[in-house]
């Protein structure tokens, strides 16, 4: 089997519309979480979330008409555009790489212009055309001219994972020497409306593992991971920012909002993931924790990190900076896990100010943690009670 | 060994919920422009569970689809054996409904009012999430949403899943309900001016090692490209490419008809290299567009005999796929 390793990534989040932006402010603990901007969401109070303000999508699209396409898609362009710039493979290599895309709403969330224009009936053919899911993929893949294969996974908030674990399959198995994996999801109005209604929406910080915590922001972003054969990226001299080693994926079957309670199906997939990589729990430096700041989500994802790892472990959500980005958010999380392990610095958990017993966790409150990293683990956990968890360790040969 | 077998198949179609009524679909003669619907379907007729009427058609289809195929593949798992079933769905435009249905309500009642039940069913996974609730199937869980496609990259990934030692079986769904929001976005608002068909199809995977019941077939190869502008040459010569790589002594039967502008060519293709030793079925005529289950359907009819067949489906731009399979029903009756 072949060793997969990362070459190459790219973000565009509210924190950051590059990666060196990004994870500086990632690892200063700046929040993205702004009063949105949004015309329909007049029909609700409080209106705060992670946007990004002030995209210019014209900075990276250049082969198809970006007016004419949907945000989610310009996102995805966006950081695909920068995870092959960093990457620095040649056109030859990434036009047969494979493209594994993430989202959990698409194009569904659509600009309400549109919507309105949907709802009395008067749209035209170029909403279906913008806003099919299949053309984020048909899009992308025009963009750079990619034609290997392509699959948009629309596993909601563990998309992104899901794109990450089928990539690295790709080239393990031996199928394709790169493959790009990639999450992307823009401000979706129709889960503003939805996770509102499930009392899933913190009116105005995101406290990821705070005792105090009512709820997570909803966001946008993209992110993207160029992954490579080892030695296909040894011989071309590529900068290799970590590797990937395993995962584990597992469903709750359990509840289509909710987390199981005893948190089994989270706990399946990070041991999943262990056995894969053959690591013992003791072996992990750091978990990119999931970790939306709802009750449920933060209380059976401490349960499932104490019963696997212990108490010591740290972790962190940088969703208590960016809100929840949905399907981009795992994805971005492994650019996260990557970054960790080149800098040794872990991110941490801002608006953090009570603990709370049922997250018996080091969560690395509101400042950023210098520590040797050479093992991640990035766990996502999604609606309809879908889980992945990445392992990214640090690359040697 | 380490073959894949299809196990269990399970239709809701509008021809019937039996494996054979789709082949009715051929032989029945429809106006071009009418809807092939599921009429009068209740899932309560499949399965007996709280929680299901308030989802969705293509939700309730795809369940039920899926309690045909689990009792026809005689699915009797051990507890701890539920952690290795996976289940994946292929679906396209179904998603629209679900939002038109709860953005109606956004705005007539306000986003303060409007029902939470109905917000879960225009997540895109939802179908995924609730085979997998009701059908107590715990190992990874996988939408795809690839247009025409869909089933057949479903099917692929769940291959690529049991073929990487992840899982040991896999339920595998194309469903597509066609209702207000499919049609509104798809002819503008107007009628139909090509024939459509709603359906869902549910297919059963696992090693033929493991398996101890008859089987309907193996998949042989699947393969799976993109094509980002749709041209004519590059498609003919995609696809040549691909079909060469097939080899096999006997190609039966070659099932192909995406309702677009590759159907012609793929006509041309086959023929030039099947010529009149292989029936070849055009199913667009019968079908019209029914988006990701448009696969499975080629699927269900290419088993229905025995012998090597071959699929063909396909997006006008984006991806395209092949599928080879040996079919064994003969070994299933």
């Amino acid at each position: 089997m072949n060793r997969v390793v990362v070459t190459g990534v790219g973000v565009i989040t509210s924190i950051g519309e590059d990666v060196d932006t990004f994870w500086d402010s990632c690892i200063n603990g700046k929040s993205g979480i702004t009063k949105i901007v949004k015309d329909k969401l007049e029909l609700l109070t409080p209106q705060y979330g992670g946007q990004i303000h002030n995209f210019d999508p014209g900075k990276y699209i250049f082969e198809n008409d970006f007016n004419s396409i949907g945000r989610g898609t310009q996102l995805l362009i966006g950081s695909l555009r920068q995870a092959i710039q960093s990457s620095k493979l040649k056109k030859e290599d990434y036009q047969l790489a494979d493209l594994f895309v993430g989202t959990t709403m698409g194009e569904v969330s659509a600009e309400t212009t549109n919507l309105d224009r949907f709802l009395q009936k008067k749209s035209e053919k170029a909403f279906l055309e913008q806003n099919q899911l299949k053309n984020m993929l048909v899009y992308a893949s025009k963009e750079f001219d990619i034609r290997g294969s392509g699959l948009l996974n629309t596993n909601a908030c563990a998309a992104g994972n899901y794109s990450t674990i089928q990539a690295f399959e790709q080239i393990r198995n031996g199928k394709n020497k790169i493959a790009i994996s990639a999450g992307a999801d823009p401000f979706a109005t129709i889960a503003y409306y939805g996770f509102n209604r499930l009392n899933a929406i913190s009116p105005d910080k995101c406290r990821p593992f705070d005792k105090n915590r009512k709820g997570m922001q909803v966001a946008e972003g993209s992110a993207c991971l160029i992954l490579e054969d080892l030695e296909h990226a040894l011989e071309r001299g590529a900068d290799i920012l970590a590797e990937i080693v395993g995962y584990g994926v597992s469903s709750d079957a359990f509840h289509i909002t909710a987390p199981h309670p005893k948190s089994s199906g989270i706990i399946r997939a990070t041991k999943n993931a262990l056995n894969y990589a053959k690591l013992a729990p003791s072996e992990i430096d750091y978990i990119s924790a999931h970790g939306t700041g709802t009750y449920a989500n933060d209380k059976v994802e401490s349960f499932a990190i104490n019963e696997i790892f212990g108490e010591n472990t740290p972790v962190s959500s940088i969703k208590s900076m960016l809100g929840h980005s949905m399907g981009a958010a795992s994805a971005i999380e492994s650019v996260v896990s990557c970054l960790a392990i080149r800098d040794n610095v872990a991110p941490p958990t801002i608006n953090f100010e009570t603990p709370d017993e049922e997250c018996r966790i080091d969560c690395i409150p509101n400042v950023c943690r210098e520590m040797s990293i050479k093992t991640v683990v990035n766990n996502s956990y999604a609606f309809g009670g879908t889980n992945a968890s990445v392992i990214f360790k640090e690359f040697s040969k | 060994m380490g073959e894949i077998a299809i196990t269990g198949i399970g239709c809701i179609t509008p021809w019937g919920d039996e494996i054979s009524s789709l082949s009715k679909a051929l032989i029945m003669k429809t106006q071009n422009n009418s809807i092939n619907q599921v009429e009068d379907f209740d899932v309560k007729r499949y399965i007996m569970k709280k929680g299901l009427r308030s989802l969705q058609k293509s939700t309730q289809m795809a369940l039920a689809s899926t309690q045909l195929a689990l009792k026809d593949a005689q699915h009797d798992l051990k507890d701890n054996e539920h952690d290795r079933l996976g289940v994946f769905v292929g679906n396209s435009m179904s998603y629209l409904n679900n939002i038109s249905d709860f953005l109606d309500d956004v705005y007539e009642v306000g986003a303060e009012l409007v029902s939470p039940i109905k917000f879960p069913n225009t997540v895109l996974n939802n179908i995924s999430g609730w085979v997998s609730i009701v059908f107590d199937a715990k190992g990874v869980n996988n939408t795809v949403n690839s247009g025409n496609t869909s089933s057949l990259d479903a099917l692929l990934l769940a291959k690529n899943y049991i073929e990487n030692g992840i899982i040991d079986k896999a339920i595998v769904v194309g469903v597509e309900e066609i209702n207000l929001g499919v049609l509104h976005n798809e002819f503008n608002g107007g009628l139909p001016d090509r024939k459509m068909t709603e359906a869902s199809i549910t297919l059963i995977l696992e090693k033929s090692d493991l398996q101890n019941n008859k089987v309907y077939g193996y998949l042989d190869d699947i393969f799976s490209w993109q094509e980002h502008t749709f041209n004519e040459k590059d498609y003919a010569y995609n696809l040549e490419k691909i079909l060469s790589k097939i080899t096999s002594t006997t190609i039966r039967e070659v099932y192909f008809g995406s309702s677009n502008s590759c159907d012609k060519v793929t006509e041309n293709e086959v023929k030039k290299m099947y010529g009149d030793d292989t029936d070849q079925y055009n199913i667009s005529s019968h079908i019209g567009i029914s988006y990701a289950v448009s696969g499975f359907i080629k699927v269900v009819l290419s088993l229905l005999n025995d012998g090597k067949k071959i699929i063909i489906e396909t997006n006008e731009t984006g991806n395209k796929s092949v599928l080879s399979i040996e079919s064994k029903r003969t070994g299933k009756i």
